[in-house]
C-alpha cells in the first residue's frame, strides 16, 4: 500500500512516528509530506528504506489563495461565537486577529474588545452566516497544483495533521484526495485540538482520535459523522510509557543542585498562549508555597519546567548545562528565583524527555496551569494540582482544560486560590497519591484499549484501513453547517 | 425581436415604459417579467393594452440550494462596498447596507442584531455597525474584491430562472434596477448569460450607482444617463468602458414633452396665492435622504419670512410623493402664502410641471425633482442643513448637481448665503442657458432636442444578433 502523510511540520511526524515506522515495516510505502521546509526524517524512521520525505505545498498555488484561507478564517472566528466559547476571548481573539489578518495581508494586533464584537450575535444568525460559509466552502474548488502532488504520489490513502490549525491550507488535500477517490483520514495532532483550533473544513473520510472525549468533540463541535471516528488513544505516548527514571534520587539532586532530603514539587510550564505572563505567576507561586505553615510545603525544593516551546528568559545568569547520565542528553539549570531550594530546569528533548520523566518521577506533587505535560505526570502516576490564575486566558476559557480536571473525570485538583491550593499540595507531600484514579484517567485519556496496550499498532492498523476504503466509498460530506439551532 | 425586461416590480418601469412602447410600436414582442406578487404600480395603459406586450411573473427566488446563500453572501459584498475609500464618509449609506445585512441574516424585521462599541461601549443595533467605519486599506479591498469574484462565478446558474427563460425564449434581456441590495436580479444576468442571452441593464436613476448595492454580475451592457454615470460604472464595479453606452434618461423623455396646463392666475388661486409676487417651491427629499423634514421646512420658511426681500413671496411646498403622510396634518398657514402640492405621482407629474413652470426659484436638499426644475429653466437652490449631512454631502449623487462640480444648483453654507441666493433668483439673476447646458449633460446628453428613449431602445436593438434602427426612425418620425 502507498501512503501519503500530510503534515503541517516535519516535525508534527514525532506525535506519530511509531506507527509509520510500523507501516513500513509491515512494507508499505510511505511519503512524509512536509509543508515546511524541513524534509530530514527523525532518526527513527530515517532508516527505513520505505519511507521517504518529500515538500508539499504550503499553499494553494491558484486564484483562490487568499480567497479560501479568508472564508475558512472567518468560519474558524464565527466557530468561537457559539455559547460554548462565550468564556473563550483568548482563542476568538487568536481567530479574529488571523481572520482579519487574512484581509489585510498582515499580521495583525487587534484590542481584544474587537473580536467580542459578535459575541452577541443569536444563534440563529450565527448559523446562518455558518451555512453561507459552509456553502461556499462548497465553492472553493481544487488547487490544481494540489492535486497534481496528490495523484502524482499515486497513494492508496492520505493521512494528513493537524489540519484544523486556524485557516489551514491542509483541506486543499483532503478536496484533491476526495476529487481523485483517495480516502484520507486526520490524525488528530493533540488533546486540545480539535476544541481550541480551527475549523475541520474538508471532511476526511476517518478520524483517528484519542478518546470517547474527541469522540464527542467530534461530533459536537465539528459534525463530524460518529461512525467514522476511531479510537485509536494517543501514540505520541507509547515511548514515554516504556521509559524508566535515569538516575537515582541521589544523583537527580546532585546534577540538580536540590536537597535530596527534601521533598520535590514541579511546576510544569504552559504554552505562552496559554499564560502569556507565566514567570510572574510563577514568582509568586514560590513565594505562596513559601507561606506555607506545613514545614514539608515551605521548605520543600521546587523545580520549575519552562515550556519547550518557551525556554527563552527563563534561566538566571547562573544557568550551567549539565549533560544528563546514561542518556547524554543536555540539560539547562539555574536558580532565577533568589531561593535556594528553587532552580529552573529544562532539556531540549520534545517527546519521551527523558530530563521530563526523572523531574516528575523523582517529584511528590505536580502543578501545572494547563499543559500536555500534565499527561505525562499522570502516566508516571505523580498528582498533579493546578490552580486559577486569572491572567491565563488560556486556563478556563479553553474546553480542553476542564478535561484534565478531577471533577470531570480526569486527575488533575484544581484549587480556587493559593489557600486551597497549598492545603492540596501539603496533603500531597504528607501521604501518597491516589494512584487508581490517576489511572483510571490515563487509560481513558490516552489508552483507552488498556494501559498496557501500546497505541502505534492500533494506530497503523487504523490506516490500514483507510487504504481498504474504495473509491465508491470516500465520501462527500460538504456543506456541512456545525452551529446547533 | 422578443425582450424581456425582468424587473423586481412594476413600479421599475416607470423609468422605463416609454422605451417599451418604442419597441413594441417598431414590431418587437416585450415581456414584462415580475413576480408578481410584488407588483405595485399599475401598467400604463398604453402599455398594457399594448398587442405586443405581455407581462408574466417570473420566480422570485432561487429554487436550488444556493436560494439563502447567494443572497447572504450578496448583502455583504454589498456592505464591504461601503467601507471602501470613497464611501468613508457615507456613514448613512453604509448604515442602510448593515440595516439590510440584519434583516437579511435574522430574515424577519422584528429581530435585531446588538452588541457595544468596543470604543464607547454605546449600543449598536443592526445598521450602527456601519457607524465603526472600519474603512479598508487598498490590499483588503483589492482581496475581498477578488473573493467576492471568485465566489461569484462559482454560484451556478439557477436552474429555475434558465427554465423561465427557455420557454420564454427572448432575444435580450434587460435588467434594473440590478442593485438592490443583495440582488437576486444578479441570477437573471447569471442565467441569461448561461443561456448565450444578451443582458442589458438600464440604470435607474441618477444615483443607483451610488447609493445601493454593486452589480454582482456583469451584463454585456449598461446603459447609463451620462458621462457621470459611466466614470462610476468604470470606477467602482469595473465594469469595461467599452460596455458602458450612453444614453441619457428615458424617464425625463415624458415630462420634457409636457406644457403649461394651467395659467398663472389659476395656480395661484388655487394655493390663495399673491399673484402679483413671486413663488419659491420647496422640493421635500426622500425620507431616506431627509427623514422627518416638516420641522425643518418649517424654519426655513420661517428664515425667509423675515428677510425683507423674500418677506412677500409665495411659498410653495411639494412633499416627497412618497412620503406625503408626514404632511397630512400639517398647517402653515399662520406664515400666510404658503401653500402644500401633495402629489403621488411619480413620472412625469403635471401638477410638478405646472408648479416649477410657475415658480421663480426652486428650494431642495437632495432629490431627483431638483433635475425637473432644472428641465424648466428654473433656478435651484439647495443648503447645507444641519442634521441632514449624511442625506446630502454623505451621498455621492448630490455633488453631481452642484454647479462647482459642473451641475446646476447653487449650494448655500449658511441660511444667510441662502437667502442671497434667493434674492438674487427673484430679481431675475439667473443663467438659464447655464443651467439648460448643465441639464442637458445629465439627462440629455446627445443633445437637448435627442429624446433618450429611441437611443436607449436603439441600444436595446443593437444588443441583439439582429440589429435594427428602425425604432429610432419610429420614434424620430412620431
Amino acid at each position: 500500500m502507498r501512503l501519503l502523510f500530510v503534515l503541517n511540520r516535519m516535525a508534527h511526524v514525532r506525535h506519530f512516528d511509531r506507527a509509520v515506522k510500523i507501516l513500513a515495516d509491515r512494507g508499505h510505502e510511505i511519503a512524509l509530506a512536509s509543508q515546511d521546509d524541513e524534509l530530514d526524517l527523525p532518526a527513527l524512521l530515517a532508516k527505513q528504506p520505505r519511507i521517504t520525505s518529500i515538500a508539499a505545498a504550503r499553499n494553494r498555488g491558484d486564484d483562490w489563495t487568499d480567497a479560501a484561507t479568508m472564508l475558512r478564517r472567518t468560519r474558524d472566528y464565527i466557530r468561537y461565537l457559539h455559547p460554548r466559547y462565550a468564556s473563550a476571548r483568548l482563542l476568538r481573539h487568536r481567530a479574529f486577529e488571523k481572520m482579519v489578518g487574512s484581509v489585510s495581508d498582515r499580521a495583525e494586533t487587534l484590542g481584544t474588545d474587537w473580536s467580542e464584537l459578535l459575541l452577541r450575535m443569536p444563534k440563529p444568525e450565527q448559523k446562518r452566516i455558518d451555512a453561507l460559509l459552509a456553502k461556499l466552502e462548497t465553492a472553493i474548488p481544487c488547487d490544481p497544483d494540489i492535486e497534481a502532488f496528490v495523484a502524482a504520489q499515486r497513494p492508496d490513502a492520505i493521512v494528513l495533521s493537524p489540519l484544523v490549525g486556524v485557516g489551514f491550507t491542509q483541506a486543499d488535500f483532503v478536496k484533491s484526495a476526495r476529487a481523485l477517490g483517495i480516502p484520507s483520514g486526520l490524525l488528530v495532532f493533540s488533546w486540545d485540538n480539535l476544541s481550541n483550533k480551527g475549523l475541520i473544513h474538508e471532511m476526511p473520510d476517518r478520524m483517528f482520535v484519542w478518546n470517547d472525549i474527541q469522540v464527542r468533540e467530534a461530533v459536537k463541535l465539528h459534525k463530524y459523522p460518529a461512525d467514522r471516528v476511531v479510537i485509536t488513544g494517543a501514540s505520541r505516548f507509547d515511548e514515554f510509557f516504556e521509559m524508566k527514571p535515569t538516575t537515582t534520587r541521589q544523583e537527580f539532586c546532585q546534577l540538580s543542585g536540590l536537597d535530596p532530603n527534601r521533598p520535590i514539587v514541579t511546576y510544569l510550564c504552559s504554552s505562552k498562549f496559554v499564560a502569556a505572563s507565566e514567570q510572574t505567576f510563577v514568582s509568586r507561586w514560590i513565594s505562596e508555597l513559601r507561606r506555607s505553615s506545613d514545614p514539608a510545603l515551605s521548605g520543600c525544593s521546587l523545580i520549575v519546567r519552562p515550556h519547550p516551546a518557551g525556554g527563552k528568559g527563563w534561566h538566571g545568569s547562573d544557568a550551567r548545562d549539565l549533560r544528563w547520565p546514561r542518556i547524554n542528553e543536555k540539560a539547562t539549570v539555574s536558580r532565577p528565583f533568589g531561593d535556594e531550594k528553587s532552580i529552573v530546569m529544562n532539556s531540549p528533548m520534545q517527546n519521551a524527555d527523558a530530563v521530563l520523566f526523572d523531574t516528575v518521577y523523582h517529584s511528590a506533587g505536580v502543578v501545572g496551569l494547563n499543559t500536555s505535560a500534565e499527561i505525562e505526570a499522570a502516566i508516571v502516576g505523580r498528582p498533579v494540582f493546578t490552580i486559577v490564575d486569572s491572567n491565563a486566558g488560556g486556563q478556563e476559557g479553553t474546553l480542553h482544560f476542564h478535561y484534565l480536571l478531577r471533577s470531570q473525570g480526569g486527575h488533575v485538583e484544581l484549587a480556587g486560590d493559593f489557600e486551597e491550593h497549598r492545603q492540596q499540595l501539603a496533603a500531597a507531600l504528607a501521604g501518597r497519591p491516589d494512584r487508581a484514579t490517576i489511572d483510571a484517567f490515563v487509560e481513558r485519556f490516552v489508552r483507552p484499549r488498556g494501559l498496557s496496550v501500546a497505541v502505534a499498532p492500533i494506530v497503523a492498523d487504523a490506516i490500514e484501513e483507510l487504504g481498504s476504503v474504495g473509491r465508491d466509498d470516500v465520501r462527500t460530506t460538504q456543506g456541512t453547517v456545525l452551529t446547533e439551532s | 425581436m422578443r425582450f424581456l425586461f425582468q424587473l423586481p416590480r412594476t413600479n421599475v418601469l416607470r423609468h422605463f415604459d416609454s422605451v417599451v412602447l418604442a419597441l413594441a410600436n417598431d414590431g418587437h414582442d416585450i415581456t414584462i417579467a415580475t413576480p408578481g406578487r410584488s407588483n405595485d404600480w399599475p401598467l400604463p395603459e398604453a402599455v398594457q393594452s399594448h398587442p405586443r406586450v405581455i407581462c408574466r411573473t417570473c420566480p422570485e427566488v432561487r429554487e436550488d440550494e444556493w436560494r439563502d446563500a447567494a443572497t447572504d453572501f450578496r448583502t455583504l459584498v454589498d456592505c464591504g462596498h461601503y467601507l471602501e475609500s470613497p464611501f468613508f464618509e457615507a456613514e448613512k449609506l453604509r448604515s442602510r447596507a448593515f440595516r439590510t445585512l440584519a434583516q437579511t441574516l435574522t430574515g424577519e424585521r422584528g429581530r435585531h442584531l446588538s452588541t457595544r462599541c468596543p470604543s464607547c461601549n454605546a449600543k449598536l443595533v443592526d445598521g450602527d455597525f456601519g457607524s465603526l467605519r472600519p474603512a479598508l486599506g487598498e490590499e483588503a479591498t483589492r482581496r475581498l474584491k477578488s473573493l467576492a469574484t471568485l465566489v461569484e462565478n462559482a454560484i451556478p446558474s439557477d436552474p429555475g430562472r434558465e427554465r423561465f427563460l427557455q420557454d420564454e425564449r427572448p432575444d435580450v434581456v434587460l435588467v434594473s434596477p440590478l442593485v438592490r441590495f443583495g440582488s437576486e436580479q444578479a441570477d437573471w444576468v447569471k442565467s441569461a448569460r448561461a443561456l448565450g442571452i444578451p443582458v442589458g441593464f438600464p440604470v435607474f436613476s441618477w444615483d443607483n450607482l451610488t447609493t445601493k448595492g454593486v452589480v454582482h454580475v456583469l451584463p454585456d451592457c449598461v446603459f447609463v444617463w451620462n458621462a457621470v454615470q459611466k466614470r462610476e460604472a468604470t470606477e467602482y464595479y469595473g465594469i469595461p468602458p467599452e460596455k458602458v453606452v450612453i444614453t441619457g434618461a428615458p424617464r425625463f423623455d415624458s415630462f420634457l414633452a409636457l406644457t403649461p396646463s394651467i395659467d398663472r392666475e389659476e395656480h395661484c388661486r388655487k394655493f390663495s396665492f399673491d399673484p402679483s409676487a413671486s413663488i419659491v417651491m420647496y422640493l421635500c427629499s426622500s425620507e431616506f435622504v431627509a427623514g422627518h423634514e416638516v420641522a425643518f421646512v418649517e424654519k426655513w420658511i420661517d428664515t425667509i419670512r423675515q428677510d425683507s426681500r423674500l418677506a412677500s413671496c409665495n411659498i410653495l411646498i411639494r412633499p416627497h410623493p412618497r412620503s406625503v403622510r408626514q404632511w397630512a396634518d400639517v398647517d402653515f398657514n399662520r406664515f400666510g402664502r404658503v401653500g402644500i402640492a401633495m402629489s403621488r405621482v411619480l413620472n412625469a407629474d403635471q401638477s410638478l410641471y405646472d408648479a416649477l413652470h410657475h415658480s421663480a426659484a426652486v428650494v431642495g436638499l437632495n432629490t431627483s425633482a431638483q433635475i425637473e426644475a432644472g428641465i424648466l429653466g428654473k433656478p435651484v437652490f439647495t443648503l447645507l442643513a444641519p442634521g441632514f449631512e449624511d442625506g446630502q454631502q454623505g451621498t455621492l449623487h448630490f455633488h453631481y448637481l452642484l454647479k462647482e462640480q459642473g451641475g446646476f444648483v447653487e449650494m448655500a453654507h449658511d441660511l444667510d448665503q441662502h437667502r442671497n441666493h434667493l434674492a438674487g433668483a427673484l430679481r431675475g439673476d439667473v443663467d438659464v442657458e447655464g443651467i439648460r447646458q448643465a441639464v442637458e449633460r445629465f439627462i440629455r446628453p446627445h443633445g437637448w432636442h435627442q429624446p433618450a428613449t429611441p437611443i436607449l431602445a436603439e441600444a436595446i436593438c443593437n444588443l441583439a444578433p439582429a440589429r435594427s434602427s428602425a425604432v429610432r426612425r419610429w420614434f424620430t418620425a412620431r
